[in-house]
């Protein structure tokens, strides 16, 4: 588990190297790598929550590639005009520069939620925590996971609770505006009380004191690691060159 | 001696508070949810990260909210990640403003919040200018496509954009800040290493218990 973490980092590494160095031709058909990857073991989403996040984003990513480049069209003025509509010209360096922006973000968006969908955070806290993340960090890092994990379900007994009350919170944007008073005075208090709580309940248990990292070997890095990052530095390399 | 950020966090954050600061990284990222369920045209992504500032200092705040921004992008909005400049700064800013005192008084609140939205503005225009050419897909897009339209470059107009939206998004975030600061229990406050950024020694803060 540990060593595939080290050689995911690196991907990662070599995908965002990617994005700001290389040209947009050359990102295109690295995006449709990634598409394809998520259904390899490696890749594959660790809960069904976070494949449909995947499948989600794929949808938000078609969407801002469209908008960039309609919009770069339609103001960047320059090139051969592709469509006319009325008073409305998109032009063909427009058009390229919302491809190359929508490329770049794509590769970095794409990469970077590739491997945070396959990789259960908690191994990366305790991968992250072998190589010297501060114990006080890792900590902040559970905790916000419990909570994250926790405030959705809270938030949705508040609103109905709220509802059952009689109050409107499926209303207007003002009447929506009111229950988001009404629904984030009870969610922050009691759980700012069960933090604290739960602060006093991990320093009587020495949890606090305690270092989780010190007794774990460091994993050893895969040889694939090396080769990503050393294929990194020469895009880089090669690009400061050019 | 020199500055070091690892003390800086030491001093600002016993260990018993560790499962707050957690907390309020939980509440920057689910308040993404939380206004995406009720439907409203805000972000309020910062809450956690100004009830921090405001409660326990600036640096355990930068450090919760670039934590924030890494969950967001790890639970589904990877682009997130690159305004951890931002999120820095509201954390410095807003700490600034809770140790002048601003959060006693609920104009001072509001002028804090809408400093805070220039503030936001300014640094997350190039962000989203350089990387997104100004087009995140959010409900903000029609003002720089509008900017835009009026002859200004990518940089100009999403910072015209930030201008008109981040001053107001700010304002109700110190706004919810303020209304949470003022319903704890003194006792409660009193815990946080900053609460006298909250109650004077001599007020006469009511005590909801």
């Amino acid at each position: 588990m540990q060593r595939s973490i080290a050689a995911k980092l690196s991907l990662l590494l070599f995908f965002w190297v990617c994005a700001f160095a290389l040209e947009w031709n050359l990102i295109l058909p690295l995006i449709g790598i990634l598409v394809v990857a998520r259904w390899t073991i490696p890749f594959r989403p660790v809960t069904d929550r976070l494949a449909r996040a995947w499948n989600k984003f794929l949808l938000y990513l078609l969407l801002l590639f469209i908008a960039l480049m309609a919009v770069n069209a339609l103001f960047i003025k320059g090139g051969a005009v592709l469509l006319e509509f009325g008073p409305l010209r998109f032009h063909s360096e427009g058009a390229i520069f919302g491809l190359a922006t929508a490329a770049r973000v794509g590769l970095l968006s794409l990469a970077t939620l590739l491997m945070f969908i396959s990789t259960p955070l908690k191994n990366l806290v305790k991968f992250l925590q072998a190589w010297g993340l501060s114990p006080s960090i890792a900590m902040v890092i559970l905790q916000a996971l419990f909570f994250v994990q926790k405030l959705p379900s809270r938030i949705d007994q508040i609103l109905l609770a709220q509802e059952a009350r009689g109050a409107n919170v499926r209303g207007n944007v003002l009447a929506r505006a009111r229950s988001l008073t009404a629904l984030l005075a009870p969610l922050v208090l009691s759980s700012i009380l069960e933090s604290l709580q739960r602060g006093l309940a991990l320093e009587l248990r020495g949890a606090l004191h305690a270092v989780p990292g010190a007794d774990r070997e460091r994993p050893a890095i895969p040889i694939e690691a090396y080769v990503l990052v050393l294929l990194a530095i020469i895009i880089l390399l090669l690009r400061f060159a050019s | 001696m020199g500055f070091s950020l690892a003390n800086a966090i030491k001093r600002e954050v016993p260990g018993n508070m560790l499962p707050f600061v957690g907390f309020c990284i939980a509440l920057n990222v689910t308040a993404g949810y939380l206004t995406a369920l009720i439907k409203l045209p805000l972000y309020l992504d910062a809450i956690g990260t100004v009830l921090l500032a405001a409660l326990c200092g600036p640096w355990i705040a930068a450090i919760a909210g670039s934590i924030s921004n890494l969950l967001f992008g790890a639970l589904g909005n990877p682009t997130m990640i690159f305004f951890i400049p931002t999120m820095i700064a509201i954390a410095l800013f807003s700490s600034a403003v809770a140790r002048w005192g601003w959060f006693r008084r609920w104009y001072l609140v509001v002028l804090g919040g809408i400093l805070q939205g220039v503030v936001a503005a300014v640094i997350s225009a190039p962000i989203s200018a350089y990387l997104f050419s100004g087009v995140t897909l959010g409900g903000t897009d029609f003002l720089v496509i509008y900017f835009r339209s009026m002859g200004n470059s990518i940089l100009d107009s999403v910072l015209y954009q930030g201008l008109s939206s981040d001053p107001v998004d700010k304002t109700i975030t110190y706004l919810i800040v303020f209304s949470l600061l003022m319903n704890l229990p003194r006792r409660i406050l009193q815990k946080f290493p900053r609460h006298s950024n909250i109650i004077r020694p001599s007020s006469s803060h009511a005590d909801a218990t």
